[in-house]
């Protein structure tokens, strides 16, 4: 009976994604991550803040097919500055810019870019199958859940987000702070009483997200890209030959580090806050750990390679289990994906699975259609990179800053909207500057309101004895994850002070 | 630009010694426990520990309070990087007096010189992208963007 409803609902989304406007949609934004992720500077998480104002126009499914097309496809393309100039056109793709720009000079580009392309896919479709068998079966157990849990879960997020951030602790627990501060300002949900408004209305409605996204990856990325444009951008090698002829070496060689990156990517993708970047950055390390060459890496070897870039696009649908199941993003495009959810009335948490299954088998679909589609489009966007290499940054930045004005003001239908873009862009690049991760802090903003409203939901219930946080059994199983997650924090923090005395005393 | 870390710290605690005393002075309806000043006291204070432990790292730290980029330094690295948001400043200053397609005219052209394209082709990029924009969001998307109050004047003609 399960299996028969079940194939009733793929049956119906399979309607609503072969939709002329949904593959439409879908296939634009594909183009569009494409052309985005190939520039250095600019990344997946600015390519899909920068599609949301044209999403909030859209029904729900092409809305999400937009973002899930634009992300795969930025995440790969980014690849391609990163063999062809040196250069990632993503962070994700950082961890490995030098091998294959090891590659290229040795004359191997074509061998690299074809497995670049091919194990974007095949990884991504692994993360996808993962997100498909995971979601479902953890949305059952998550039905459960009480504010007990769901404080436990929010604080494992915003913990997981300061623990793999790759900077200090300290500065990613700082920058958590200040999105959690942030997303205090407006009405407090309890006790209906204003907090930080300076007496605005437009702040009494809260920090709306998806400007001060805009403004935290956008707006930063190019007050940073328009202070490097003496940069030049000269691929190694202007025209690219055959692609795919090697494949079969290589699948027939490097199927363990295929699997091993995919699967850690889609383990890594769903922790809260760790994106591709620390995927790849990971599976790479992990590849070197496990390899009979080890010496061999970081000039030209392939090993590494295949590793990471399956393991960047793999995270990507690993992201969307927490994101999907319990409103706790994975990354900062999920995070992005939960205002959209907000914004499309469709709250994330396990009851999506219950009210809207056919919105979520369409978006598994269409999951699938992306990766697919990564193979022709991916082919065309190696062709002509060069000439994607050759946009004039002065144009194209202008340009860029005008959409982000535009879909911050759709978002308000006021000059708020802009305003709180720019005070966030200044922000994020002020951060930056310090080292202070922004990731942490949207994280906060995101999950803020969730856990402020779980804790004094729980206190109430609980009487205000601490106590009842630890008496429901998954609750205590949290929990206990969660201490030991602080515990490692606060051993990092305080590491931090010990080695320095000890480097002051030497 | 980048403060010293000692510096930095004591900025924090600063700031966070400003949201506990906003959030002291928050209190809810009588009866409730639990203030919303709570949650931001809890912040405040966290705020204020990362600032210290930041400060107590750096205690030993040498270097200069402020550190300029190079880049910024030059009058070319500072203008690059405020023009951006110069430009959105701009746009909000003028957009209700100038209207939509002007501002944006303006603004990308003026932008695309200082970024180093030619006169001609800043020119040509700022009216079709302004084009495209409008396209974009005021007919495809519905999105009622300003159409400028200096147009009034020739109204009553």
């Amino acid at each position: 009976m399960a299996d028969f409803v079940i194939s009733e609902h793929v049956a119906k989304a399979i309607i609503l994604v072969f939709d002329s406007q949904v593959l439409g949609v879908v296939f634009a934004s594909a183009i569009f991550g494409l052309f985005v992720g190939a520039i250095p500077g600019l990344t997946a998480t600015m390519a899909a803040a920068l599609l949301v104002p044209m999403t909030f126009f859209m029904p729900p499914l092409p809305a999400l097919g937009a973002v899930v097309a634009v992300s795969a496809m930025a995440i790969f393309a980014g690849d391609l500055p990163a063999a062809m100039l040196r250069m990632p056109g993503t962070p994700a793709s950082a961890a490995y810019a030098e091998e294959s720009y090891a590659m290229a000079l040795q004359g191997k580009l074509e061998l690299n870019l074809s497995t670049n392309l091919i194990c974007s896919v095949a990884g991504g479709l692994v993360g996808v199958g993962f997100l498909m068998l995971a979601a479902p079966l953890l949305a059952e157990v998550a039905i459960h859940f009480s504010s007990f849990e769901y404080f436990w879960l929010s604080c494992l997020g915003v913990s997981c987000a300061s623990l793999i951030s790759g900077k200090q602790t300290s500065h990613a627990l700082l920058s958590l702070l200040f999105g959690l501060g942030f997303a205090c300002v407006g009405i407090d949900p309890v006790t209906g009483v204003a907090r930080f408004t300076v007496e605005s209305i437009e702040l009494a409605g809260g920090i709306h997200l998806i400007p001060s996204m805009i403004g935290a990856f956008a707006l930063s990325e190019l007050m940073r890209s328009s202070a490097e444009q003496g940069l030049s951008l000269a691929p190694v090698q202007e025209k690219i030959g055959a692609l795919f002829s090697n494949l079969r070496f290589v699948a027939t060689t490097y199927w363990q580090n295929f699997l091993r990156g995919s699967l850690l990517g889609t383990a890594i993708g769903a922790l809260p806050g760790a994106g591709a970047d620390v995927a790849a950055w990971i599976s790479y390390a992990m590849a070197k750990r496990f390899s009979k060459q080890p010496e061999q890496f970081g000039k030209g070897h392939l090993e590494g390679i295949v590793e990471s870039t399956s393991s960047n696009n793999a995270a990507l649908g690993g992201a969307w289990i927490p994101a999907l199941v319990f409103g706790i993003p994975g990354d900062s495009v999920t995070a992005i994906v939960i205002g959209v959810l907000y914004m499309k009335g469709m709250n994330p948490g396990p009851s999506i699975f219950s009210q809207t299954p056919d919105l979520v088998y369409a978006l598994f679909i269409i999951f699938i259609l992306a990766n697919l589609l990564m193979l022709p489009l991916g082919w065309l966007a190696i062709k002509l990179a060069a000439r994607l290499f050759r946009t004039p940054r002065a144009l194209l930045l202008p340009m860029i800053l005008m959409t982000c004005v535009l879909g911050s003001y759709a978002m308000t239908n006021s000059s708020f909207g802009i305003v709180l873009m720019l005070f966030f862009g200044i922000l994020a690049w002020l951060m930056e500057s310090h080292d202070i991760p922004i990731g942490p802090m949207m994280l906060g903003i995101v999950l803020g309101g969730l856990l402020e409203q779980s804790f004094m939901t729980s206190m109430i219930k609980a009487d205000g004895k601490m106590i009842g946080f630890f008496e429901r059994p998954i609750a205590a199983g949290l929990s206990v994850i969660t201490l030991c997650i602080w515990s490692i924090m606060l051993y990092r923090l305080l590491s931090g002070i010990s080695n320095q005395n000890a480097r002051r005393q030497a | 630009m980048r403060l010293h870390d000692r510096v930095l710290g004591l900025i924090l605690i600063g700031l966070a010694g400003l949201l506990g005393f906003h959030s002291a002075n928050l209190t809810g309806p009588s009866g409730y426990g639990l203030g919303p000043g709570l949650f931001p006291n809890l912040i405040a204070l966290g705020i204020a520990a990362c600032g210290l432990l930041i400060s107590l790292k750096a205690r030993n730290k040498p270097g200069p309070m402020i550190v300029v980029d190079p880049r910024l330094k030059q009058g070319s690295g500072l203008i690059a990087v405020s023009m951006m948001p110069a430009g959105v400043i701009f746009y909000v200053l003028v957009i209700d007096w100038f209207g939509f397609m002007l501002t944006a005219d303006i603004m990308i052209a003026l932008l695309s010189i200082a970024l180093g394209a030619s006169r001609k082709a800043s020119l040509l990029n700022a009216i079709l992208g302004s084009l495209l924009a409008y396209g974009l969001f005021a007919e495809l998307l519905r999105v009622p963007l300003a159409t400028g109050s200096w147009l009034n004047y020739f109204r009553g003609f």
